[in-house]
């Protein structure tokens, strides 16, 4: 144990970390406002008369309309805040708590790269990101250090790395490989950029696109770590995610991911970013090395990380289908998947029964989210017994549900003649789900 | 288990005979399969375009015009003069328009979407309260998409419900002038916007056969997701709402449409009938282009083992035999003939499974009036 922590506690310029802070901080302030100008607080916060929720956080009500704006506000200072570094760990502590509060209120928005934000955040939330380059040392609350324990670095490297291996694995999946799907779908829709586009409609191209994602994601890490093929690594991840952010709807995800590879980059580059001098960054610093229980608080966090996405082996069928364990995986853009979920609310007593156009309680956008998750239709099916039970004295509801996916004929889904209101959302195995593999 | 078991043998069945089919007519039987997904990648959507443009779309509003042309004309005659022999020839002809509307309401996007022909048209139930105080207080704004006081709907009030019998509806014309004026702005704001929307759509034309990509906004998108709206627009507000299904059982038999003119069913069976020609590309009863159909045989697309586009075609006349077994209005058919058109409703929620889940999916076309407000990723 000593000896890791001596290893773990080799000094490096502090300069790779303070980059991660400060475009970390920059992106989210610049994203969030983005959010807000989009009208997506509206749409995705304010419109809907319901939310969606997380297992384990049904707790986490949304707040009163005009609480959402202030509480918005404040996040996005908080996020200029740790780019500054200013109150740095008081500003990242809103930030993320922010942040967190936003994702849980409505799992209906669900997006793997905001859990990566959270969990960067976690990462930084240790780290001393504000030593150096910040306003925390201007204004003298902290001494400027030119060198931290490797160990900070590291920790995000390892959070980059699981992040391409598990989304490379997932990709390793015969629709993926064998039938170009779904770019094959996707990449249709930019056909009219000039140059390439007129090679977009041609499953070929789909073909070589899907290969090119998968060898990227499985093996872009290792040529990041060796130091011959770095800089043409990284010159890669410019171009793959610059495509990406071309073809695909994916906000910030591939500006993330951009900026945090910076990390891999040399301690001399960094420091020329900042002028600083090699002679500072050589000297000894005041800070102290890192505790044994820093150590082992962040490896319970990977090897958290490490089996997440893995429980989806744990149930039956295929997780693309079933979505049994597919969120907090890493399975990115690997789905064009749509839904029809039909229910019915019966009264036990009167023996009558209506249909229920789920748009009367619900935005288009959670319909659609809902009709591909089971376990949403679950708390869907509770909210529409609780929200007529005026005329429904003792309500059972059943679902009559058939999913698409990549480029297939429907399939029916839920087991149809089911009352949804005796079924529980836990982590057990949902044999109501009937629907386990791609046909 | 049983059902899995035997969907299994269909599907073998099915790739079999895809399979020899294909290696009997074309160079590659290499890796198709049944359930290999299929999409329109390097398919060559003009011609299809084209034909909906020019024989199905352009034909259809021209006789949809002229026959408005005739309501209008007719209208203006009663609203003049009326008179038993002019009552009856304006309802002759609202019966025709009626029918041809049918046959115009898919098109919701583009030139029609733009300007809300759809609401300015067919806005059913007809909020009978609201038109009747606006024809008397001289209200003849009709801006509004969400207003229930116009179009058809309020020429089959006051031709056929204004009064008990057809010298009433004559009385209540001769005697209140302010209902002449109102039915006439209401004529007057059906011309405009359809004569609005067929010039445009000579210009509108050639953008839509351009676009021959698959995606959002693009004219075969545009044109599945139209039919599709349609075609849930027949079951849910047509037949549903007044069906009880949706309402614990409790029959609404005044919201159809034409409650009055008791056409609904007919209506009904129209509108029905211009979702299949729509799918198949036709102008007519002659099966003479290429539509939805033809691309759905090129791809082979199969369900269980049967050719989508089979399905939706025998599904069209499931519909159209319940349809059969409805006798007369739907006012008086939803408590009558209560089983015959909860069958008939459950006939044609099995349809949208078809249209909307499984053949946008094969053909890779987002179904986009479910919008996406947020990133993906």
């Amino acid at each position: 144990m000593k000896a890791i922590i001596q290893v773990l506690n080799r000094r490096r310029s502090i300069t790779p970390l303070v980059t991660f802070r400060i475009t970390y901080g920059l992106l989210l302030f610049f994203s969030s406002i983005r959010f807000w100008y989009q009208g997506w607080i509206d749409a995705l916060f304010i419109d809907p008369t319901f939310h969606f929720k997380y297992y384990g956080f049904h707790w986490v009500k949304m707040c009163p309309d005009y609480f959402i704006t202030p509480l918005f506000f404040t996040m996005i200072l908080a996020a200029l805040c740790v780019a500054l570094g200013f109150f740095y760990r008081y500003a990242l502590s809103v930030f993320l708590v922010l942040f967190t509060y936003f994702e849980l209120v409505d799992a209906t928005n669900y997006l793997n790269h905001h859990y990566l934000v959270i969990l960067f955040g976690l990462l930084l939330l240790f780290a001393p990101a504000h030593r150096y380059f910040s306003l925390d040392v201007r204004r003298g609350s902290v001494l400027s250090t030119a060198q931290i324990p490797r160990f900070y670095i590291l920790a995000i490297i390892l959070q980059i790395a699981i992040v391409y291996t598990y989304a490379g694995i997932a990709k390793l999946n015969s629709d993926w490989l064998f039938e170009a799907m779904p770019l094959r779908i996707w990449i249709l829709e930019y056909q009219h950029i000039p140059v390439v586009g007129g090679l977009l409609r041609y499953t070929t191209t789909a073909f070589i696109f899907s290969w090119f994602a998968a060898f990227y994601d499985c093996t872009i890490i290792y040529f990041l770590l060796f130091s011959k093929t770095r800089k043409w690594a990284y010159f890669t991840v410019i171009l793959f995610h610059f495509l990406t952010a071309l073809f695909f709807n994916i906000g910030i995800f591939p500006w993330l991911m951009i900026l945090s590879n910076l990390i891999f980059l040399s301690d001399s580059f960094h420091n020329r970013l900042y002028r600083l001098k090699k002679n500072i960054a050589s000297t000894p610093n005041s800070l102290p090395g890192i505790r044994s229980t820093t150590v082992i608080i962040i490896c319970i966090f990977f090897i958290i990380q490490l089996l997440v996405p893995l429980r989806h082996l744990a149930y039956s069928g295929n997780t693309m289908v079933t979505e049994l364990g597919y969120r907090f995986g890493w399975r990115v853009m690997l789905l064009e998947k749509a839904g029809i979920a039909t229910f019915t609310l019966k009264d036990e007593g009167t023996k009558r029964s209506m249909e229920i156009a789920n748009r009367e309680y619900l935005t288009d956008f959670q319909e659609k989210q809902m009709a591909i998750q089971p376990d949403f239709m679950l708390q869907f099916a509770a909210h529409i017994a609780e929200k007529n039970s005026h005329i429904v004295k003792s309500p059972s509801v059943y679902v009559t549900s058939f999913i698409a996916l990549n480029g297939r004929v429907s399939q029916p889904f839920i087991q149809a003649d089911i009352d949804l209101l005796q079924l529980d959302d836990d982590w057990s195995d949902k044999p109501w789900i009937t629907c386990r593999s791609i046909p | 288990m049983k059902q899995h078991f035997s969907r299994h043998i269909q599907n073998t069945k099915g790739v079999l005979f895809i399979a020899s089919f294909l290696c009997l007519f074309s160079a590659s039987c290499t890796d198709e399969t049944s359930s290999s997904p299929s999409c329109l990648n390097e398919y060559d959507l003009s011609p299809l375009l084209a034909n909906y443009a020019d024989q199905v779309i352009a034909p259809r509003y021209a006789d949809f015009e002229k026959e408005f042309s005739q309501l209008y004309t007719g209208g203006s005659v009663f609203l003049t003069s009326p008179s038993i022999e002019n009552l009856q020839s304006l309802r002759s002809s609202f019966i025709s328009s009626y029918q041809s509307w049918q046959y115009v309401a898919p098109f919701d996007f583009g030139p029609a979407e733009k300007h809300f022909l759809l609401s300015t048209f067919n806005n059913f139930p007809l909020n009978e309260g609201k038109a009747y105080a606006d024809a008397i207080e001289k209200n003849l704004n009709f801006s509004s998409p969400d207003d229930y006081n116009k179009g058809l709907p309020l020429l089959d009030y006051f031709l056929y419900g204004i009064g008990s019998t057809d010298q009433a509806i004559i009385d209540s014309f001769t005697t209140n002038p302010l209902l002449a004026e109102y039915t006439q702005a209401v004529l007057d704001d059906m011309k405009d916007k359809l004569t609005i929307v067929l010039d445009e759509w000579g210009e509108y034309r050639n953008t839509f056969i351009a676009n021959t990509g698959t995606q959002d906004g693009e004219s075969l998108s545009l044109l599945i997701n139209a039919f599709n709206k349609d075609y849930e627009f027949i079951k849910r507000n047509k037949v549903g709402v007044s069906s009880g299904v949706l309402s614990l059982g409790f029959t609404n038999p005044k919201e159809i449409e034409a409650f009055h003119s008791e056409l609904s069913t007919l209506l009904i069976k129209e509108a029905i009938q211009s979702s299949r020609y729509l799918f198949k590309g036709n102008t007519t009863n002659a099966d003479n282009g290429e539509g939805i159909e033809e691309v759905l045989r090129t791809l082979n697309a199969k369900k269980n083992g049967i050719n989508l586009a089979d399905v939706i075609l025998e599904q069209y006349l499931k519909i159209e035999d319940h349809l059969e077994r409805v006798n007369g209005p739907l006012s008086l058919a939803v408590d009558d003939d209560k089983e015959d058109i909860i069958d008939l409703y459950n006939s044609m929620s099995e349809q949208v499974i078809y249209i909307k889940s499984d053949l946008p999916s094969v053909l890779c076309v987002p179904i986009t009036y479910v919008d996406n407000p947020s990133d993906s990723d």
